[in-house]
């Protein structure tokens, strides 16, 4: 059987401007974070799916449908946009119930729809209050009331806890655990990897318009320790440095560089050099680095990989557990 | 069960979609948007407009100064038809679908299960009883309010009222077009009428065919006419009209053409702001 949710070989251009490139992706039932840096193509991905937006290249479908093009294939998706777009002369209460016409239930239907996700997303009290005098917590869930309004199979969230204070997180965090788990598929983009992994463990991670991967974070930080790393690293006490790296099983090779010290912000004598470092596995060696770095003295001025994609990886994997 | 049966089955069971749900909705779209239309500041500005000419019209008559050439010339084929119909047209054609664009809320309307098309001619569909209601009624109202008894209210109304109600469509039709094709559309439209409608549509010989007015003037001179309500005399010596059978099939067949080909454009145009 195939997967609610169905992309393969989509590229999305605008103009010149690559969205994204040759994805290939299946979405089960349950919740899937979508991890990328800004500008990694999880909007562009999220809208294709939505249906606003249709691919350059490839097909985007749900329950086999064309999302783009067919109604029906829209009428199973919940979409909550990063967009902050509302009808604001409204009431949180009128713009659910409106939202809820728009997808075709009967106005008995639709009030009642309404009233329940306004009790879920935590809005009931406060849905009466006009939009325009919302804050953007409140917003942002009367976004995500009008996405649930209708029961979808799919719920496509773009940034969902953006604007939502810690206990507001904690409960919409609730919430999309329920849906997961009552066998819907749920699509949650987030800047944040601690937000994801609190309620699902199963990640896409895209940069630069790619899916780096996909599965389980412990996973991926297994398929880390595999992919080959360069690492350009600025430093006081550059060749002392390197011979601690090289002491280091995950180090396969370092190049010493001269770098100009004015540049950084450095004094001559400080030895001051540039680093180019091969190693095997990534995660182990920023875990280490700091307290190498820390026992030598040296005073790192610069540290990068090399490779973008490894970076946006590293951003969220290393960045987020160290 | 049949293939496309099977499909029909297996859509409904996932999704919850029916055309009888597409329909509902669609219909729930034309009313929302009238009301929304009906509400909003534009629909005020019209009218408070509107109120201008009527308080013109009111002075004219309180001063003695309307007879049927006047009348005709200087308000119905001057003021109303040249500025009140495009002002009033363009606040509902462009507004519809470009307010949606302007408040970033296109998008609540992009994800529903509606086809795109749908949305297009639901807009349309909202407030063109609100433009003709200003247009129509604009159009009855002043005439009663000028006093002029020879022509009757009912006979200026039947002599102009196609006209009107064909301008209306027509104008209507080009802004929603303008207002999917471009994001300010409201200034394009405003430009539009000013130098394609006032400025190129004044011009002495055939280039004032580009203009709309020119077939909406050719469709009312065989009626209004004869009733002494012509367009101003300066400028009746330099318009040719062309009959008015050939002005109704340039007038209907224009307002169908926008709308089918807005239709298909906004069904295949992007909005990546949209969100």
């Amino acid at each position: 059987m195939s997967a609610p949710v169905e992309v393969r070989g989509a590229s999305k251009w605008y103009g010149a401007v690559i969205g994204i490139n040759e994805v290939d992706l299946d979405l089960a039932p349950g919740i899937t974070g979508l991890l990328g840096p800004n500008g990694a193509g999880k909007s562009t991905l999220i809208k294709l799916i939505a249906g606003t937006l249709r691919p350059s290249l490839g097909e985007v479908r749900v329950f086999g449908l064309p999302a783009a093009t067919t109604p029906a294939a829209r009428a199973a998706i919940g979409y909550l946009p990063e967009v902050d777009g509302f009808y604001e002369d409204l009431s949180g209460r009128e713009f659910v119930r409106s939202m809820a016409r728009l997808t075709g239930l009967r106005a008995t239907e639709a009030r009642e729809r309404t009233e329940k996700v306004l009790v879920e997303v935590g809005m009931q009290a406060l849905a009466k209050k006009r939009l325009k005098a919302c804050s953007k917590g409140m917003r942002q869930r009367i976004k995500l009331a009008q996405a649930l309004v209708h029961d979808p199979q799919v719920l496509i969230l773009d940034e969902p806890l953006s604007g939502i204070d810690v206990a507001g997180r904690r409960e919409l965090m609730d919430l999309f655990r329920r849906f997961g788990a009552a066998g819907k598929t749920v699509l949650v983009s987030t800047h944040i990897l601690e937000e994801i992994e609190e309620i699902t463990d199963r990640i896409v991670l895209m940069a630069g318009g790619r899916v780096l991967a996909s599965g389980t974070v412990g996973s991926i930080r297994d398929l880390l320790d595999e992919h080959p790393l360069t690492v350009r690293i600025v430093a006081t006490r550059a060749r002392e440095l390197a011979a601690d790296l090289l002491s280091r099983e995950e180090v396969t090779g370092v190049a010493v560089g001269d770098v100009s010290t004015v540049a950084i912000g450095g004094k001559a004598g400080d030895g001051i050099a540039e680093l180019t470092v091969k190693v095997k596995a990534g995660d182990r060696f920023f875990r280490a680095f700091p307290a190498l770095a820390l026992a030598r003295g040296a005073e790192v001025k610069r540290i990068e990989p090399l490779d973008a994609s490894a970076e946006a990886i590293f951003q969220y994997l290393i960045g987020g557990k160290s | 069960m049949s293939a496309a049966e099977g499909e029909e089955y297996a859509r409904e069971a996932h999704t919850g979609w029916t055309a009888r749900t597409g329909l509902v909705a669609w219909r729930f779209l034309v009313r929302f948007t009238f009301l929304r239309q009906l509400r909003s500041k534009k629909c005020v500005l019209a009218f408070m407009f509107f109120m201008l000419l009527a308080l013109l019209v009111f002075l004219g008559r309180q001063l003695g100064k309307w007879n049927s050439e006047m009348f005709g010339g200087l308000v119905l084929f001057g003021l109303f038809q040249t500025f009140f119909v495009p002002m009033v047209t363009l606040v509902f054609g462009a507004g519809a679908l470009g307010d949606e664009r302007e408040e970033r809320t296109l998008v609540h309307l992009l994800s529903r299960s509606l086809p795109r098309s749908g949305i297009y001619i639901a807009k349309i569909l909202a407030v063109a009883p609100l433009a003709l209601g200003y247009s129509l009624g604009g159009l009855l109202f002043l005439s009663w309010l000028s006093g002029i008894e020879k022509p009757g209210v009912w006979e200026t109304f039947v002599a102009v009222g196609p006209s009107v109600f064909w301008l209306t469509l027509a104008y209507l039709a080009l802004f929603q077009f303008f207002a999917a094709a471009f994001r300010h559309s409201t200034v394009i439209a405003v430009l539009y009428v000013f130098f394609i409608e006032v400025l190129v549509g004044r011009m002495p010989g055939i280039l004032k065919r580009v203009s709309l007015e020119f077939y909406a003037w050719s469709l009312a001179m065989d009626s209004a006419v004869p009733l002494g309500l012509g367009p101003p005399a300066e400028f009746a010596r330099v318009f040719v009209p062309i009959n008015a059978t050939s002005a109704l099939i340039v007038l209907v067949t224009l307002t169908a053409s926008l709308l089918a080909a807005g239709a298909a454009y906004f069904a295949n145009r992007e909005y990546p702001e949209a969100g």
